[in-house]
């Protein structure tokens, strides 16, 4: 496990910002865990993804129902997990994990936490915390298994 | 015109027979809360919980219907937005079935669903309306200008109002569904004990705004203690439904207002919320409009508002390609070229 950086953001359009700026350095098929409370902005955080990726952020919305949300544009490819309902890594397998695992777009995982077992290495890991009501702490790691 | 509907985009495997659009024969609906019928536990998300089901839930569809699939004139089945293995169960059931027989085939949008669960309650509504789609997925303000007609004026960005209510209970320990137990325990308790914040009401965009509320609450509920969480549950109940009515209500009646439109329907789970038919309903009738919303079955997804839908897409342009693919997001306005894509 190595730790890339660790950051405070003052306001969800500075965790928005922060994420823009990750995001110029995902490629293809990276895999990005989020993990923290409800609230401390990994939904915003996907949003500033989709920016970086040149995708329409608007369209960035959570997938807690869905459990997946695929946003693309010319050629760029974006796929939006949320684990927050599903109980059994099985059901994981069920919605076509490993099909997205291999398909040219960067994976973002809210809730990542729960697919421990069925994520690919190396990936990144974004740990949300709520400091206060507008201050949240991001740790970014990369972990290689 | 007898038609047979099919529902698997989310959580429910819903069919239903719905003869000429209004008039409906049977409504079939499992939900992952209710899954003692069939024997066996659903597991809660799972597309092979829908592969289990689609058969059954068809055959009592049809025989509460006292029809046989001979009788059946037109076949529709929801293609999306949804979860797209869930979808794909219920696309390809119904497609397999139309091949088959030979019988007519219609995709049908979900929101459009929703939107044509209005019509079946409501034979009277008038073509121009606005509707607020309210569900677990969905939070959308859409301009209806006849049927197949459609502008999106406002939707979340974030969380929908539905999945507000339905964290919100979780973190408040309620039991499922969240939405329904937050409703009766808000009824005893007082919706200004707490001013919980309205994100972007005062905005003059149509567009919805769910997670800072959320977030509010949690923080909230993180420096009381436990006693006071249980001494004050129905209060904070009631704030914090109060706080997602008020956004709700406020944008809609501003929304008709410039719209100019007298009819206004509510649609998805979330329509089932007294506070929010009450509140709604009240602002509505101080300007001289009225509020329409569908009986409590037809509010939470359902086969009988896809099979309402698919006849009246039918009636508009006949039937659709069997080559119809399940798409997780699909804006309403891309209704016809999604359809001519595939």
């Amino acid at each position: 496990m190595t730790k890339v950086l660790s950051i405070t953001s003052h306001s969800e359009e500075e965790t928005l910002g922060l994420a823009e700026k990750l995001g110029l350095f995902f490629k293809g098929n990276d895999t990005i865990v989020l993990t923290g409370p409800m609230g401390a902005g990994k939904t915003a955080f996907v949003r500033g993804l989709a920016r970086a990726l040149k995708l329409d952020s608007n369209m960035v919305n959570s997938p807690t129902y869905t459990i997946v949300n695929e946003y693309k544009s010319g050629g760029k490819a974006l796929f939006h997990f949320d684990l927050y309902r599903v109980e059994q890594l099985s059901e994981l397998v069920e919605i076509g994990w490993d099909d997205y695992l291999s398909r040219d777009g960067v994976v973002v995982v809210e809730w990542g936490e729960k697919a421990k077992g069925y994520l690919p290495y190396p990936h990144y890991q974004a740990d949300f915390s709520i400091v206060d009501e507008t201050t949240r702490e991001i740790a970014v790691e990369v972990i290689s298994g | 015109m007898l038609t047979l509907g099919i529902e698997t985009s989310c959580d429910e495997t819903s069919a239903s027979v719905v003869y000429a659009g209004e008039s409906i024969r049977s409504n079939i609906i499992l939900s992952q809360a209710d899954h003692s019928k069939f024997g066996g536990v659903v597991p809660e998300l799972a597309s092979r919980a829908h592969v289990r089901n689609i058969i059954p839930i068809y055959k009592q569809a049809l025989e509460e219907a006292q029809c046989q699939l001979e009788d059946i004139e037109l076949i529709s089945a929801t293609m999306g937005p949804g979860l797209v293995g869930a979808l794909l169960v219920g696309l390809s059931f119904a497609k397999g079935l139309a091949f088959a027989t030979g019988k007519p085939f219609v995709p049908v949008h979900h929101i459009e669903g929703h939107l044509s669960a209005n019509l079946l309650s409501h034979p009277e509504l008038h073509p121009h309306h606005l509707t607020l789609i309210v569900s677990g997925g969905h939070t959308m303000l859409v301009e209806v200008k006849a049927f197949g007609e459609y502008r999106t004026i406002g939707q979340t960005k974030d969380d929908a109002a539905g999945e507000a209510f339905d964290k919100i209970a979780k973190l408040l320990g309620l039991g499922y569904p969240g939405g329904a137990q937050i409703d009766k325990l808000a009824k005893q308790g007082d919706p200004n004990f707490y001013k919980f914040p309205r994100p972007i009401i005062k905005d003059q965009s149509y567009q919805f705004s769910f997670s800072g509320l959320k977030t509010a609450v949690v923080l909230y509920v993180d420096k009381i203690t436990e006693k006071e969480k249980s001494d004050s549950l129905p209060h904070i109940c009631a704030s914090f439904q109060e706080a997602v009515v008020d956004v709700l209500a406020s944008k809609t009646v501003r929304a008709a207002d410039e719209l100019g439109v007298s009819h206004i329907t509510l649609s998805g789970g979330v329509a089932a919320n007294s506070r929010l038919r009450t509140v709604l309903s009240d602002r509505l009738k101080a300007k001289g409009k009225k509020l329409f919303y569908p009986e409590m079955s037809l509010c939470t997804d359902n086969a009988a508002m896809i099979a309402s839908a698919g006849y009246y897409r039918y009636k508009k342009e006949g039937p659709g390609n069997l080559i119809a693919n399940a798409f997780p997001y699909l804006p309403l306005e891309q209704i016809e070229s999604e359809e001519k894509d595939t």
